[in-house]
């Protein structure tokens, strides 16, 4: 199993390029055939997320928050070298979802009939899960996992510097993936795309976006806004995060 | 201020403007709070905080910026008269015009369609 999803708001180009990298070698590998369903397991599913600062980190936290940690584990957050708070935002965020669990209720009895098997064998992987986390945590590996990377253009950075930015940032990010999941990289995995266009674009979609849109790039492609849904059919419009 | 080279001065004590200042501050949630009026640039965290609080607000496009898609999201606002829309020259203008009885509530989005939507690509029972 590879990389299971990866989620992104707006932003972080050079990330987006190296998923369309892998996504073309899985294609290449299944040869245009969707694998079976991703396996719904005990065991969660590898999450990369993408940060991009300031407005599109508070919308993607909000998807965050909202998501079933249990089924969406280990995550890897990314954002910025240059972005301070992204990352810290979401382990402030990590470190409240660990207290929540330990602190608030506790001890936990799990109940189940004596002829049902599956039930508290459910709740014991995820009590092992929690456990996990804990141990991990003092060795200094986490559940949560938070990476930077190189952004492709500042603010303000003229379009010809760019074109070396964004190659140095695309190198780094692909270097990233293959060292988080090899398998992917190497096409022996499936990965979902979700990708959410900033609620910033109201009109027309970001160049990140509109890379996935034409390419298919993106297994589910949100944006928030209707009229942006009308002028591309394809895209899900389903409310605003903000 | 940020990355220019204007510093402002603080002003405080018995006049009637009270002036101060930071380059940086972790949660500005606190000064919106205390606020009767916020003046913004066009960053989408700066107006939907501020728009959360239920504040007046009138966002300020910086027109120098290359891909100018930041004014998108504060004229669709202003549209449907969440907040008020101003460039740098106008501002004063307005400041003296405007109307925050006009305005009406912003009504928060939500996350859970977006994300019941994904457990259901990827096979998850919905919650």
């Amino acid at each position: 199993m590879g990389l299971d999803v990866s989620m992104a708001v707006c932003c972080t180009f050079p990330v987006l390029v190296s998923l369309l990298l892998v996504r073309f070698a899985d294609v290449m590998y299944h040869s245009g055939h969707m694998p079976s369903k991703l396996s719904a397991s005990a065991a969660g599913m590898w999450s990369l997320i993408v940060l991009g600062s300031g407005g599109h980190t508070a919308e993607m936290m909000n998807v965050v928050t909202t998501l079933q940690k249990d089924r969406f584990t280990p995550r890897y957050y990314v954002a910025a070298l240059t972005d301070n708070m992204s990352l810290q935002k979401a382990q402030v965020y990590e470190q409240s979802l660990v207290r929540v669990e330990k602190d608030r209720f506790t001890p936990r009895y799990y109940v189940a009939a004596l002829t049902d098997n599956m039930s508290l064998q459910k709740a014991q992987v995820y009590e092992q899960s929690l456990v996990r986390v804990e141990v991990d945590k003092e060795e200094g590996v986490e559940n949560a996992q938070f990476v930077q990377i190189y952004r492709s253009r500042e603010v303000g950075q003229s379009y010809i510097t760019s074109i070396a930015t964004t190659l140095l940032a695309t190198s780094h990010a692909i270097w990233i993936i293959i060292r988080i999941r090899p398998q992917v990289v190497l096409g022996l995995g499936w990965s979902s795309i979700f990708y959410i266009e900033s609620i910033a674009r109201v009109k027309k979609l970001s160049l990140s976006g509109l890379l996935l849109y034409k390419l298919r790039i993106a297994d589910q492609f949100f944006v928030q806004w209707p009229q942006l849904q009308q002028k591309y059919p394809r895209a899900c419009y389903a409310g605003s995060l903000m | 201020m940020g990355r220019g080279t204007y510093v402002p001065s603080k002003v405080s004590g018995d006049g009637t403007l009270q002036v101060d200042y930071f380059t940086f501050s972790p949660s500005i949630a606190d000064y919106i709070k205390d606020a009767s009026l916020v003046i913004s640039h066009a960053g989408s965290g700066s107006i939907f905080e501020t728009l959360r609080h239920g504040k007046p607000l009138i966002v300020v496009v910086n027109e120098d910026l290359m891909d100018n898609h930041q004014s998108e999201l504060a004229e669709e606002l202003a549209t449907r008269r969440h907040l008020f829309c101003a460039r740098p020259q106008t501002l004063g203008e307005t400041i003296q015009e405007m109307d925050v009885r006009t305005l009406t509530p912003y009504v928060p989005g939500d996350a859970k369609p977006v994300v019941s939507l994904i457990n259901k690509f990827l096979g998850f029972p919905d919650d």
